[in-house]
This record gives structure tokens, sequence and C-alpha cells, in this order.
């Protein structure tokens, strides 16, 4: 019976516009701790894009199964730095970075993600 | 949001929320042998505990031996996990971190590591505040070595904790 239970709960839950995240690791210290359970709206960028400041979800560009914690640090069009070469952001692209820069990796490591890759913008902390 | 937070509470507990990363997972040369160090503290705390908390007398309440068991279990599962968290985070900088010139300086590494492996696990296995207060000199002498690779002067400096002992940290 509870199984069935959580079936439906699961079956709802991936029809939601928001989901639910717990975090793990340090990468978006102070903003988020280890634990921190979060709401995300999926819906949110069906009718606007991520614009910089936003805390967003986004699927790891080299693992589509990792979702990653980020903060949009710069949008298409914008120059940003990564490895060693300038580099300007083309259409339906953004940079994104920890805000624990010493302990993250993010796209100055993987570069810029993908908007087919962000899963939704961080709505609250609960 | 004060009647939304129990609510998604409740379902976190039939439906866990998925985790989201948010961690280094390039090598970024970051170590650091704190967490150890804290680690095997906690296991010498979990010990006090343990050692200080009574058994109810035979024909106790019911609550009474309830309240009895689950602190015991928690401690028990406190104890383990920090245990663990010796044994992982040691790993990691003995596997990662270290070099054949560190090895060269410091030949007792090898051994340093092995014997806090050993230590705890039977930490993990045993109630003994020996073997943790063993763990925690294996481990003081691990971070040690770590700072001096570095070229780091380190001193000791008390926990500060309800637990006592001391840590290993960096002098400046």
């Amino acid at each position: 019976m509870l199984e069935l239970l959580r079936r439906v709960v699961r079956g709802l839950a991936a029809m939601a516009p928001v989901s639910r995240y717990v975090v793990e690791g340090s990468s978006m210290l102070p903003t988020f701790a280890p634990g921190d359970r979060i709401v995300v709206s999926r819906a949110v960028y069906l009718w606007r894009s991520p614009v910089k400041g936003d805390l967003i979800v986004c699927k790891h560009p080299f693992d589509l199964e990792r979702p990653l914690l980020k903060r949009v640090a710069a949008v298409s069009g914008e120059s940003v730095v990564i490895g060693t070469r300038n580099y300007r952001l083309g259409a339906g692209e953004w940079y994104v970075l920890g805000d624990n820069a010493d302990g993250s990796s993010d796209s100055r490591s993987f570069g810029p993600v993908e908007r087919r890759q962000i899963v939704g913008k961080v709505w609250f902390r609960y | 949001m004060s009647l939304l937070r129990p609510l998604l509470r409740t379902l976190d507990g039939l439906l866990p929320p998925r985790r989201v990363h948010a961690h280094c997972d390039i090598p970024c040369g970051i170590y650091d042998p704190h967490l150890a160090q804290v680690g095997a503290l906690t296991v010498i705390r979990m010990n006090q505990l343990i050692e200080a908390l009574q058994k109810p007398a035979d024909g106790a309440s019911k609550l009474d031996q309830d309240r009895y068991e689950n602190s015991l279990a928690r401690y028990v599962a406190v104890k383990e996990e920090h245990a663990e968290l010796v044994k992982r985070e040691v790993r990691v900088i003995w596997g990662d971190y270290f070099r054949p010139e560190h090895l060269e300086k410091h030949g007792n590494l090898h051994s340093t590591t092995w014997s806090i492996m050993k230590l705890a696990s039977q930490a993990r296995q045993q109630v003994n505040m020996q073997v943790a207060q063993d763990l925690v000199a294996e481990v003081q002498r691990f971070a040690e070595i770590f700072w001096d690779t570095k070229g780091v002067p380190v001193k000791r400096q008390p926990s500060n904790q309800t637990v006592g002992g001391e840590l290993v940290v960096p002098a400046n």
C-alpha cells in the first residue's frame, strides 16, 4: 500500500512544475550549506530566460544524470574566461559558477551550459 | 511558508528529494586533515556518552527503557559514522595527496595510515576509550606529517569542545 502511494506521489512529482532537492557539497557556501532543502521551479523559465544572479539547478554537461546547483554569472553575448582563453557566450549559453569559488566545479572547468541543461530556478529553501 | 515547510518535510519522508550536487568533482588540490581529527574526537565523545549512560533499573517503565535504547542506538550510530569518516578522509589524503618524496621524509606515513585504519575499525567494533584515544593520537600524527609536507608549522590547540582533547592546526 505504501509502495503504491510512493509510486503515485512519484508520478505526480514528475509532472509537477516544481522539484525538491537536498544540497550535497559546499560549493554554494555561504548561500547554501550541505543538507539544505530547496524547491526549484521548472516553470519559471517557460516564459523567461535565466538572468545573471539566478540560482539554478542545471545538468552537468558531461554527465546529464548529475544535477548541479550553481549561480548564473554571465549570459549570452557576454565575454568570460574559460580555462586560459576568452570566450564570448553564444546564443543559448549560460556561464555558471559556485558561490564558493575556491571549492567549486563549474563553467570554469566544464564550460557554459545550454538551455536544455537548465532544470529550473531555485524558488525557496525549506 | 510556515505551513508549507512541515508539509514538504512530510513529503520528503514519503518520497525523498533528489540530491543536487554542489561540490568540487575535479582534482582541486584542496586537502585538510581537520575533518579526520573532528571525526576522531567525536568517537571519543560517543564513548564518553555511552559510558555515562545509565541503564534503567529492572522494572523501569517502558518509556525509560525506550529512552535508554534510543540514546544508546544514536551514540553507537554516530560513533560508527565518524569512525568511518576518519577512514575516508585519511584514505583520500593518503591516496590522492601524498607523493613518494613525502614518504622519503616521513618513513612512518604508511604505518601511521595503516594504524588509523585498524584503530578506526576497532573503534566501530568496540566501546573502548583507549582505542578512541589512540585513534586521535594517530590522526594527530598524520595531520602533523601532512602539514610538514606543505612546510606549514603546526601547533596543538585545545578543541574547545565538551569532549576536550586537542587539534593539530597550522601555527599561523
